[in-house]
């Protein structure tokens, strides 16, 4: 028997994900994650998926086709400030631009809210302190030229330096690298023969385009992470190959692609849990015909959106950790902190939901953890969309009463006292905070809401999806089955991906040979580092786009271009399409000029992944509800002694009609009055909404 | 207008969040449109959503006193044009007249009146900074003007879009009277925002009723200002006075002062600017508008940090200042320079009385702040590319200035301005690709942040040289060279002052490169040093001369030989401090090897108080002037008891009638009386406070007090002014509830 798998490991749960190739039978298993080494938990995790495919770990590992491993551990050195020692090697004269972050490290990454409280904002801790980064003696200017030559003597006074004060890693970031990128090079060949140990990161490779704080911050983060990530892949290969794995291990990238261990940057795992989510959904919709969709992740602390467009997902060149800012090509999302275990609470006449979060510790009360503050899923609780006996599979029997006391002060204060009403009051508060995100991402990108399909995961997800879908007025909602092990089986989706992107010469938009064969020549550099990874020509999908604005302006938008370019006007027409659909009507300058900035490839190697193939049983006869259970609808603003459904009961051909609920070993699937759903032949919850919903 | 319907709280709370979504979604689409870097690279912008009549409900990301020229903007437009040409759905109006509400020419707004069913619900804006305004110099701050005329493009209120047809006639008219053609940009760019924040509206209408929408408007409006009422309640009642000075009028080297007194009984807030210096004739005064923008972003900030921003801020704060001021200047009197003089200082004015008063309620002493940078600037770097093009570089590193030191902790090192939520600097590279010029270095400054058991945040120096084009200018307006802005809190220091300096006959880049190596610190610049003023317009920048500033530091806060022994190391071995300074100033004294000496260091510290308590009583030197004894006369007629804390400075006890130290329970006054009355005063230059605090300007009238305790010679407080100038004070007139 041969397998596809994916694993997720996440900051609370550890998910697996197999798929049966012979069958395209799937398998999930989800664990606690375990910070302490994340391998253990990785290690149970696959036995829980293993005995859910009733084989021995080592017969499921060796059996595997393909592994995939999406990881939070980067994100986890950052919030626990546990990277390495690093040091920085920069030009003379600005050793300080990692330090002064652009005067925004102060602010950057929070909400507005947050910035406005001035006393309390400032820079995070120097991830290289000041005594740890290095001036060298160079000097290269905006058009690549050598002003002042760097003495390899001096690189190696720099290194020396460094190794001296025993760093592990090394950052190297010279002004003007990204167009001629020899100082940094010949300091990673000094650094490579006085210290072969030292992880070395250059910026001009990281991040090759202009902004020399961003690439010394991209490539110091790098250096702070990297001993710790690479040390972990390295033991979970290791381990695995142990247990019987033959196959080299993907990891699973920012860019939604995977790449093995050695060709795996080891910032680029940022966020890479979310981005495998977009490439199951974006399986998902080329299996079910769908081409936009609007993909809603709701997990304990954030709710996570992003859109596919045509069938493709939106990239986005930066992000910001722990104030620091990386630049690299991920899949775009934007989140805010509203999830199952944001706390609600009061603030004079409001009621305010979030951003904190009760997390996995304390939890929300219901747990009877000892959270005492009212979070969303003590609303949904005491509403009865959850049962109490079945969460999680009934592993977690749920405390209603801890949650109805917890929601009393919020009652007492705004509601006269009616829990109930608190209750659906934080339920439609924050199913309006989701809507809001959804509609002003999609509004910003040239889209407009109502013309998409959108898809729900993650564990609270299913259970709010159809609200805020009315309230964005789309009528089509998609609820994969595995709806709560997403990310894991979106890894397992993954198709090996390289993408690059440069910093171009102005000039290249007047010349149409040039800029072919500039795209030329990063093609050839993506499709090698796939061949590196034993992909066939054959298999490699290659696609590119341009960074453009009008000349002098400082927003630039990305545009998709044609795989040959034979004529200037197709890269100008493409531009304007693309500026009117971002600003409307009449935001177009005739007159201006227009610049290229950047271009960027996206190159695919397609891995193994089943075709999932749908039921071909007829449909079985509907099992009754084995239950009803009272729910308070705040849409319909009343108790309804509501079906409740087994979702294990349910298969391709059902149908079932709101108000309802269908139980999920880890989330609910909730559809008022007015939404329908059906089991499609692949197994999903396709949910169509009336107009009115109640 | 909207008569008020109660909202249930969930209701207000979904059209609340996609208000200030809506304001947040335009300053994105303005910036994104927009090319201007002093915009884009510096988010000098702000958007807004207001009610029919032009109070302010949401206001987006960026520079707040953007956001307050709308109301006044909205009220101009309201009086002047409702009748002709009158007000119709789809309508815009530009303007950028300081006298009906903006606070200097380069500052446009463009507001649009939402109508929905026939009726007029809502007003949107945008406002933000254009990269050139026309008039005599590029970039809009006038440096010789005399008045207004001689400023760039003044429109009042003017119907640029017509039923959502933009008037192309108009359009040009304006880019016709600007050099900069990419002003197009800001200027679409606004009209895009205010398209996009009216097609929100009108959605939010449709969804959920005009009433209720207008009811959310009025109620958030009314939550700021409980909250803001409710905290001022908290806070004890008195007077607390500060002053700031400007440093240059426009014409020359002047220091005019500017007052603050901040009255707070009960839950009222009064700011009375009474006292401050007459309108000048050059360009450093602001109107009312700039003033009333200045006042209510510093209120913002200093008590309002935890509320939503919009008019519920104004509700509480009650403005007055006499007519014809440096802060109140009216038609024809020249205003372009306001925000980067007179708007910024006042805005730090009202910073420290209200960090004062909060400082004087143990239950906010967190809250408070040393000031942070006090003076902005306008610097454009004018040149010919080497493609034949004029570009003008409005150079924005000074936005990486000095934070004001916390009661708890040290100021952040250029960390932004306090105009700005979201300060940013352009990044070097981007410059460089654009502009004919070469950057050598920009580094932090030592000795920047204000000394304190705090320090305030460093600021940096930026150098640079002509690189490839030809006919460089530079252009530098602002204030700060003279007089350090960044005020410290109970004993922190000022933060360093502006200095720009002109290196001749540096050698070009070729020829410097040529030698090996470039200048990469300020004491490395070849060539014949000049000390430039801040206030120069077309300065010819030779390609073999080299230009350096710096800007100012933040404040500190507590007295500096206070300060833990270790962070002076730390400071020494970062460059914060220099070993001088550690002496001087903090009496840290480190051995060769960078280590503390403890028993020098001990000794140094004894010292410096063997010093303080020589210095002569304030008693006997300070006066006491008539409009603080009339504006301090109720204070003695209120019933107060128990006791209440400045800072972790004094002890002010009503009970025993007595205000001590409360290192060392001396005695220093009566419970309501300033407590400097009681200190012993050392009056020096501000560079005792650290080098690079106006030596190299016209300083001599400027003066640092320094205010001990006769007992235990603790730092107590310390002033910048002016000899003979008015001078800060406080008095608490009862504490808040306990």
């Amino acid at each position: 028997m041969q397998f596809i798998v994916g694993v997720d490991v996440g900051g609370t749960f550890t998910d697996a994900s197999a798929i049966r190739i012979e069958d395209g039978a799937s398998f999930s298993a989800k664990v606690p994650t375990t910070p302490s080494d994340l391998l253990i938990g990785l290690l149970d995790a696959l036995d829980g998926l293993a005995a859910e495919a009733a084989l021995p770990t080592h017969d499921l590992l060796r059996g595997t086709v393909k592994f995939a491993h999406g990881t939070t551990q980067t994100s986890n050195v950052m919030f626990t400030w546990s990277g390495s020692k690093a040091g920085l090697i920069t030009t003379e004269g600005f050793r300080d631009e990692l330090l002064m972050m652009r005067a925004r490290g102060r602010v950057a990454g929070l909400s507005l809210s947050e910035r406005r409280h001035l006393r309390r904002t400032q820079k995070p801790p120097a991830i290289v302190p000041a005594e740890r980064i290095v001036e060298v003696t160079e000097r290269i200017d905006a058009r690549g030229r050598v002003l002042v030559r760097l003495d390899r003597a001096d690189a190696e006074r720099a290194v020396d330096r460094l190794v001296g004060l025993g760093v592990e890693a090394i950052a190297v970031a010279l002004l003007w690298s990204p167009r001629n990128p020899e100082h940094e090079l010949l300091v990673a060949d000094v650094i490579r023969a006085k210290a072969p140990g030292i992880h070395v990161t250059l910026s001009h490779e990281i991040a090759p385009v202009l902004g020399e704080y961003e690439r010394a911050s991209t490539a110091s983060v790098n250096a702070y992470v990297a001993p710790t990530v690479e040390d972990y892949f390295r033991r979970v290969e290791g381990a695995l190959r142990n247990r019987g794995l033959t196959v080299p291990v993907l990891v699973v990238q920012a860019d939604g692609g995977v790449a093995q261990v050695a060709q795996s940057v080891p910032i680029r795992t940022i966020e890479s849990g979310p981005a495998a989510g977009m490439v199951a959904v974006q399986a998902l919709a080329q299996t079910v015909g769908l081409s936009d969709v609007i993909a809603t992740d709701v997990g304990g602390t954030t709710f996570k959106t992003g859109l596919l467009v045509d069938g493709k997902w939106g990239f986005s060149r930066e992000t910001i950790i722990n104030q620091y800012t990386l630049l690299m090509p991920m899949v775009d999302l934007v989140s805010i902190g509203a999830g199952g275990g944001s706390i609600a609470w009061v603030d004079d006449s409001r009621l305010r939901i979030g951003p904190m979060s009760a997390g996995a510790s304390p939890g929300p009360a219901a747990y009877g953890w000892g959270g005492e503050q009212a979070t969303v899923t003590d609303a949904d609780v005491a509403l009865g969309f959850i049962d109490p006996a079945r969460f999680l599979g009934g592993k977690l029997p749920l405390r209603p009463d801890l949650a109805r006391s917890a929601l009393q002060p919020i009652a007492d204060q705004l509601f006269e006292g009616d829990v109930t009403r608190a209750a659906a009051g934080i339920r439609q508060v924050v199913d309006a905070q989701m809507a809001d995100l959804v509609r002003k991402a999609t509004l910003e990108r040239g889209h407009d809401p109502r013309r998409f399909t959108l898809m729900a995961y993650g564990g609270a997800g299913p259970l709010h999806a159809a609200s805020y879908a009315h309230g964005l007025g789309i009528c089509r909602i998609v609820i994969p089955r595995n709806a709560t092990v997403y990310s894991a089986y979106g890894a397992a989706a993954s198709d090996l991906r390289n993408t690059v992107e440069i910093s171009v010469d102005a000039g290249l938009m007047a010349d149409t040979s040039a800029l072919e064969s500039a795209f030329a020549e990063i093609e050839e550099r993506t499709v090698a580092l796939l061949r590196q990874q034993g992909v066939e020509d054959g298999d490699i999908a290659i696609s590119r786009s341009a960074d453009m604005r009008y000349e002098r302006q400082l927003h630039d938008i990305r545009v998709p271009l044609p795989a040959s370019i034979r004529d200037q006007n197709q890269v100008i027409g493409a531009f304007e399409n693309r500026y009117v659909a971002l600003y409307g009507a009449g935001s177009r300058l005739p007159h201006a000029r227009l610049q290229l900035l950047r271009i960027g490839v996206e190159a695919v190697g397609r891995t193994r992944s089943p075709d999932p193939r749908p039921s071909t049983k007829p449909p079985p006869p509907l099992t009754p509800s084995v239950d009803t259970r009272r729910i308070y609808w705040p849409e319909a603003g009343e108790w309804i002694e509501t079906p409740a459904y087994d979702g294990a009961a349910l298969s391709p051909g059902h149908v079932v009609a709101g108000p309802a609920v269908i139980d999920e070993p880890g989330t609910t699937v909730s559809l008022p009055r007015g939404a329908t759903a059906l089991i499609d032949p692949y197994d999903n919850f396709q949910i169509t909404l009336d107009r009115e919903v109640k | 207008m909207t008569i008020a319907q109660a909202i249930d709280p969930v209701t207000f709370e979904v059209i609340w969040h996609r208000l200030l979504d809506i304001t947040e979604e335009m300053g994105i689409k303005y910036m994104r449109t927009s090319g201007s870097p002093v915009l884009v690279g510096a988010y000098d912008a702000s958007t807004g959503i207001t009610t029919s009549d032009g109070r302010l409900v949401a206001m987006g990301p960026y520079i707040t006193t953007q956001a307050h020229v709308l109301r006044l903007i909205i009220e101009s437009t309201i009086r002047l044009r409702r009748d002709d040409p009158g007000f119709r759905d789809g309508d815009m109006f530009i303007c950028n007249d300081p006298y009906l509400g903006a606070t200097h020419q380069p500052d446009v707004a463009t507001v649009a009146p939402v109508f929905y069913k026939d009726a007029l619900r809502a007003w949107v804006g945008s406002s933000g900074h254009w990269l050139d305004i026309g008039g005599p110099e590029p970039g809009g701050f006038t440096v010789s003007a005399q008045s207004v005329f001689d400023e760039g493009l003044r429109m009042p209120p003017t119907r640029i879009v017509d039923g959502g047809h933009i008037r192309e006639d108009l359009v040009e008219l304006i880019l016709s009277q600007i050099r900069e053609p990419l002003v197009e940009l800001d200027l679409r760019g606004q009209i895009v925002a205010d398209q996009w924040g009216r097609q929100r509206l009108l959605e939010l209408y449709e969804e959920y009723g005009a009433d209720t929408v207008g009811s959310v408007m009025e109620q958030a409006i009314e939550y700021v200002s409980r909250g803001m009422k409710a905290r001022l309640r908290d806070l004890p009642d008195g007077i607390w006075r500060e002053v700031q000075y400007l440093d240059h009028d426009g014409h020359g080297p002047s220091l005019r002062p500017i007052v603050c007194t901040l009255t707070k009984r009960g839950e009222e807030l009064i700011l009375d600017f009474a006292g401050s210096a007459a309108e000048v004739a050059g360009f450093a005064n602001c109107t009312f508008s700039g003033l009333r923008a200045a006042a209510l972003s510093g209120i913002c900030v200093a008590l309002a940090y935890d509320l939503p921003w919009n008019d519920g801020v104004a509700d509480a704060v009650k403005i007055l200042a006499p007519p014809r001021t440096i802060v109140t200047a009216e038609h024809p009197t020249p205003v372009s320079l306001a925000t980067i003089s007179a708007i910024i200082a006042t805005l730090n004015l009202v910073l420290s009385v209200a960090s004062k008063m909060l400082l004087s309620s143990p239950r906010y002493h967190a809250e408070a702040m040393a000031n942070w940078c006090g003076s902005s600037l306008g610097i454009s770097v004018v040149g010919v590319n080497d493609r034949g093009l004029l570009t003008v570089l409005p150079e924005a590193s000074h936005f990486a200035a000095g934070c004001g030191a916390r009661t708890y902790a040290d100021g952040v090192d250029t960390g932004g301005i306090i105009i700005n939520t979201t300060a940013n600097i352009p990044s070097i590279e981007q410059t460089e690709a654009e502009y004919p010029v070469l950057y050598l270095f920009r580094r932090q400054l030592t000795d920047s942040g204000g000394p304190g058991t705090y320090r305030g945040g460093r600021s940096a120096g930026v150098g640079m040289i002509p690189y490839g084009g030809s006919g460089h200018e530079t252009t530098f307006s602002g204030v700060g060279s003279d007089i350090p802005n960044a005020a410290g809190l109970a004993g922190g220091l000022p933060g360093s002052t502006v200095r720009y300096l002109h290196f001749t006959g540096a050698g070009d880049v070729a020829a410097l490169a040529a030698a090996g190596a470039l200048p990469t610190q300020v004491d490395d610049i070849p060539g014949l040093r000049q000390v430039r003023s801040i206030n120069m317009s077309h300065a010819r920048f030779p390609t073999d001369a080299v230009e350096y500033h710096n800007w100012q530091g933040g404040g500190g806060y507590g007295d500096p030989i206070l300060r833990d022994v270790n962070l002076v190391a730390q400071d020494l071995k970062n460059g914060a401090v220099s070993c001088d300074a550690a002496s001087s100033v903090y009496g840290v004294v480190v051995n060769s090897s960078g280590e503390v000496d403890m028993p020098a260091t001990d000794a140094c510290r004894a010292h410096i108080r063997a010093e303080r308590l020589r210095r002569p009583p304030a008693r006997d030197v300070l006066e006491t002037d008539e409009l603080w004894k009339s504006a301090t006369e109720w204070v003695s007629r209120t019933a107060a008891s128990g006791r209440t804390y400045y800072g972790d400075v004094v002890l002010i006890d009503f009970d025993c009638d007595r205000t001590s130290c409360l290192a060392c329970d001396y005695q220093l006054t009566g419970a309501k009386e300033d407590f400097r009355l009681g200190t012993l005063l050392e009056a020096s230059p501000a560079w005792a406070a650290g080098p690079v605090r106006g030596e190299d300007y016209r300083a001599e009238r400027v003066v640092l007090r320094r205010y001990y305790c006769p007992q235990c010679a603790r730092q107590l407080e310390a002033e910048v002014g002016i000899v003979g100038g008015p001078r800060a004070a406080f008095v608490i007139a009862s504490r808040g509830p306990a």
